[in-house]
């Protein structure tokens, strides 16, 4: 006897070879991350396809995902923090290739981001256990772990270089404020920058620029924002502003700007913000990012509405005018087109 | 709101001003004392007649059929009562009633007020169920009118009162074995000694232990299984309390001292694919209590407390990916609390009888992850009164709080609150044996010490949580010549707002104490309770069953929300059956819950399932003289499934539960 509804059961979109996939987190210690997907050309919205496709659950609080191009196949990489997972699936059908355990010992290492190599040979997974594990693209086999600094947040592969900002949050009050530079060849942390606590967000452009995010200390410590050379550590600029969510695509650094509560873009020749871009966050209730798709010049707001709520993807022109929305499962924060 | 409780509040004390003109120079009539019309043999206690309120009563005897091995296991089976169980070996049990949390109950042992300032709720896992002669858990005002004056505030009160609290005729001894197949072992042994024909001493002890393994299946959120083992769940704990007693006609004083130690592994949520953990939790603690009830005089009544306790508890994550390589965290709590109650007699007057009460309590909490060490003072009052015109009999309660409350930051907080109750009563027949009743409570209950300054998490800004309960209902009681039945059916209405509640404030990894939310709640709660006698046995029967609609009303909510409250099922209850032959009991218990959710919106991200909880058992008494014996078997959980009344936390599947008890005394 129960008046409340029963949920419906996941459903297969069959093929995701023309949609977007959405990775939501879940809710730590709810096992409930999920994917979601979004066919672009009827506008159908499918949750929960990891599970509908693989016949289990995806794990616990998955962080980020990438798209690869392999052999003329699309793979996908997913970092599953708390569950302590990296999972790779068939990108078309999002059937598992390989689950890969992150553990030391019985010590999960929380694999938090993922980035890949120029010939996708490897992929270097940022753990919060302060390592990059190397991962072997055509045996799913774990080749190295590199000690970086504490509790790393982002990585990023770029000319043979990967960097790695070191949050230290587990750390708090004293927070970590090092980025680690790996030798892609090596495979050794050839360099250590300075940064300001906290870092967080990083990205690298093709002139070898890193712009990095730090968050502060919550704080009498505000959030920055800096550009930096990649190749020295030199530091450009240091603004105090409060930008985050970074993209590239092409010369500019899309970003999310909490003060303007805009969607923003900055033009890394000029180091100024693009005027003639802004996507306004007026109709979202708690940002959680969002994804700039430069084909169609559509940007698409996450808004996670509390965190504790089913999360709605907003679809923005490039006026910044909303266009559509849909609902994907309890807090997105990753999409990729297929 | 504010209004009512003002017109409450003035009407209330022109009634208390006319009696107080009255009482002290004409009254000479002794007031006729109720009559509690429940029948002690009921397996699942029913209303009684006494309070107005809803009250519930669970004998012992209930307790052991329901192979309770905790209060809080005990208590689940009251309408409406929703025990938030993290299931296992030492799982945290708080109660949690109609949506309100844990601190809105009052936990009483003997009298004695437990509290828990840290966290604001008591785990009912950790109080000790052997030696508990009876639990009376009753809504909107104590039955027991001589309690400390806390006791009033909160929605309702559960009494646990023990072997200690009436004079052994003999000596009295028992010792008590529990024994599961999942890995947890219970003994247990009391003593009560009479010195003389009023004093007495008694001892109880307690210690649980066990690696409390024991093999679960995993579901992912489609429902697809895997066979685990729950892992890191070691518990050794170790409760004592000794008892001097002096009780007479006229008054009863009890002095305790008593301690306890906990040394436990957590193992925390089941995480898909990561089966490792490595948190432990260590407490002790030691208090001491001094109680006297004393009939001063045919009219006055009085009770005066005072009560010490030091809680310290420390947390180990003995692999946390910070410098260290661990996290640990300790905390001290100390509360002390006295207080005085009277209560006087009248007739023929405004009043039967008034109480008055008032007391204070201070507590202060050190803990190294606090970026304070806080302290409260509080100094409640209440002023009570009941009267009876006829069949109809009105009690009414209004009680004021003071709190002061500082820091070392300096985030002082002052409060002063009201909480009125006021409750009627209609009698149908002299027999008492079918009632009408009907009240109203305004209540609140203070943040916790870590709801305010918890770290970064901690909102030192924090308001109480308010909240306002109506009820009515009904009784009845029908006697055959042999077979009895008791029956009640409760209306009710509770509305919550200023909900304490950690939402996420900066982003997803930075959370917050924060005053959210409105809530309402509307149920039905029914219970029934029929003992049959058959030729050479007795067949009892009792079942409850609440119907509870609740739902998020704040103004400023995402429309996804407007489902039930998480992990409130909209139905829930239990049936419980027993066969008595001679001295040999076949008994069977069931519990249901229902469908239920872990946020406020429907999806298979959040579902919990219904479960069954269905035990059965057989429990055999031998006497010998003055030696008593009672050797029970039972199968718990029958169904065997691992359910979940909190998400990633499953309780045991099935398991057989061994018990035997050795009684000397009659």
């Amino acid at each position: 006897m129960s008046c409340i509804k029963e949920p419906e059961p996941p459903i297969s979109a069959g093929q995701y070879d023309n949609g977007l996939i959405i990775l939501c987190e879940g809710l730590f210690n709810a096992n409930n991350s999920s994917l979601a997907y979004y066919d672009l050309e009827t506008g159908e919205v499918f949750n929960n396809v990891f599970l509908a496709e693989n016949g289990r659950g995806l794990g616990d609080t998955a962080n980020d995902m990438i798209m690869y191009e392999k052999d003329g196949q699309k793979y996908i990489i997913i970092c599953v923090d708390v569950s302590s997972q990296v999972e790779i699936l068939n990108a078309s059908t999002l059937k598992s290739v390989a689950q890969i355990p992150m553990f030391d010992g019985t010590n999960a290492r929380e694999p938090r981001r993922v980035t890949v190599n120029d010939d996708v040979t490897k992929a270097y997974i940022a753990n919060f256990d302060g390592t990059v594990a190397i991962i072997d693209l055509n045996t799913y086999e774990v080749l190295k772990f590199i000690e970086v600094g504490d509790n790393p947040d982002a990585i990023v592969y770029l000319n043979d270089r990967i960097y790695v900002p070191n949050s230290g949050g587990l750390n708090f009050p004293i927070y970590d404020s090092t980025i680690s530079v790996i030798d892609a060849i090596s495979e050794e942390v050839v360099d250590t920058y300075p940064c300001p606590i906290n870092s967080v967000s990083l990205v690298v452009n093709d002139a070898d620029f890193i712009y990095l995010r730090s968050n502060g200390n919550y704080s009498d410590i505000d959030p920055s924002f800096l550009k930096i050379n990649a190749l020295t550590g030199e530091e450009i600029f240091k603004w105090d502003v409060n930008y985050s969510s970074f993209q590239i695509v092409d010369e500019n650094l899309y970003f999310y700007d909490s003060d303007a509560d805009q969607v923003r873009r900055l033009n890394m020749i000029t180091d100024a913000v693009d005027e003639t871009y802004s996507v306004s966050l007026d109709v979202i209730e708690t940002f959680g990012g969002f994804h700039y798709d430069p084909q169609t010049e559509i940007t698409y707001l996450f808004d996670l509405n509390g965190y504790t709520s089913i999360s709605e993807i907003f679809i923005m022109d490039y006026t910044g005018s909303q266009i559509g929305v849909f609902e994907v499962g309890l807090n997105a924060n990753t999409i990729i087109k297929s | 709101m504010f209004r009512m409780n003002r017109i409450i509040f003035s009407v209330f004390w022109l009634i208390l001003l006319g009696i107080g003109q009255k009482a002290f120079s004409q009254d000479t009539t002794k007031v006729l004392k109720d009559v509690d019309v429940y029948h002690q043999d009921s397996m699942v206690l029913i209303n009684f007649g006494r309070p107005i309120q809803p009250a519930f009563r669970i004998e012992k005897r209930t307790i052991d059929l329901f192979g309770a091995t905790s209060v809080g296991d005990a208590v689940k089976i009251i309408p409406s009562v929703q025990l938030k169980d993290y299931g296992g070996n030492g799982g945290i049990q708080t109660i949690n009633y109609r949506t309100l949390g844990g601190g809105h109950t009052s936990i009483l042992s003997d009298s004695r007020l437990i509290q828990n300032f840290q966290v604001g709720s008591v785990d009912l896992k950790n109080q000790l169920i052997f030696g508990v002669q009876n639990l009376i858990f009753s809504i909107g005002e104590p039955v027991d009118r001589l309690v400390p004056a806390t006791a009033y505030l909160p929605a309702t009160i559960l009494a646990i009162n023990s072997i200690f609290t009436s004079h052994p005729q003999s000596p009295k001894a028992g010792v008590d074995l529990i024994l599961t197949t999942v890995n947890s072992y219970n003994e247990s042994v009391c003593f009560n000694l009479p010195l003389n024909s009023n004093w007495s001493m008694g001892l109880l002890g307690s210690l649980r232990h066990g690696n409390g393994q024991f093999p679960f299946l995993l579901e992912s959120v489609a429902g697809d299984v895997q066979p685990e083992t729950r892992q890191n769940t070691a518990l050794l704990g170790m409760n004592g309390r000794f008892n001097l007693s002096y009780i007479t006609s006229k008054t009863s004083f009890a002095f305790d001292v008593g301690g306890s130690r906990i040394d436990q592994e957590l193992p925390g949520a089941v995480t898909l694919y990561n089966p490792f953990n490595d948190q432990y939790l260590y407490q002790d603690g030691y208090g001491a209590s001094a109680r006297l009830k004393h009939e001063l005089s045919e009219k006055w009544n009085m009770f005066a407390y005072a009560n010490y306790n030091q809680h310290y508890t420390r947390y180990l994550d003995e692999f946390f990916l910070n410098q260290a390589g661990f996290y640990e965290a300790t905390y001290r709590q100390n509360v002390g609390a006295s207080g005085l109650t009277f209560t006087r007699d009248f007739s023929n007057l405004l009043a039967d009888d008034i109480t008055l009460s008032t007391d204070f309590t201070f507590a202060h909490l050190e803990g190294a992850s606090f970026d304070s060490n806080p302290t409260r003072f509080t100094n409640t009052a209440v002023a009570g009164i009941r009267k009876s015109i006829k069949r109809l009999k009105v009690s009414g309660n209004l009680i004021s709080q003071i709190i002061f409350q500082d820091n070392q930051e300096g985030d002082r907080q002052d409060f002063f609150k009201l909480s009125p109750y006021v409750g009627l009563s209609y009698l149908w027949d002299k027999k008492a044996s079918f009632k009408t009743r009907v009240f109203y409570k305004n209540t609140y209950r203070l943040p916790s010490f870590n709801e305010l300054f918890y770290n970064q998490v901690g909102n030192p800004g924090l308001q109480p949580e308010d909240a306002n309960l109506f009820n009515l209902g009904i009784q009845k009681s029908i006697r055959f010549p042999e077979v009895q039945w008791q029956g009640t059916m409760d209306v009710h209405y509770t509305h919550t707002k200023n909900k304490i509640l950690a939402v996420p404030s900066k982003d997803l990894f930075n959370w917050s104490i924060q005053n959210v939310g409105e809530t309402v709640a509307v149920g039905i709660d029914i219970g029934s309770s029929m003992r049959i006698p058959l030729k050479r046995m007795t067949l009892n029967l009792n079942t409850s069953h609440s119907l509870l609609q609740a739902k998020d009303v704040t103004e400023e909510k995402f429309s996804f929300q407007n489902d039930q409250l998480a992990y409130i099922p909209f139905y829930a209850a239990n049936y419980s059956a027993e066969l008595e032959f001679k001295k040999l009991s076949i008994n069977s218990t069931m519990i249901y819950n229902g469908v239920r959710y872990t946020l406020s919106y429907v999806s298979i991200d959040t579902y919990l399932p219904s479960f069954i909880d269905w035990n059965f058992g057989i429990r055999k008494k031998l006497d010998f003289g003055i030696n008593h014996i009672e050797v029970e078997a039972k199968i718990m959980n029958i169904l065997g499934k691992n359910y979940e009344v909190i998400k990633s936390f499953p309780t045991f599947g099935r398991h057989f539960q061994f018990r035997l008890t050795y009684n000397l005394g009659s």
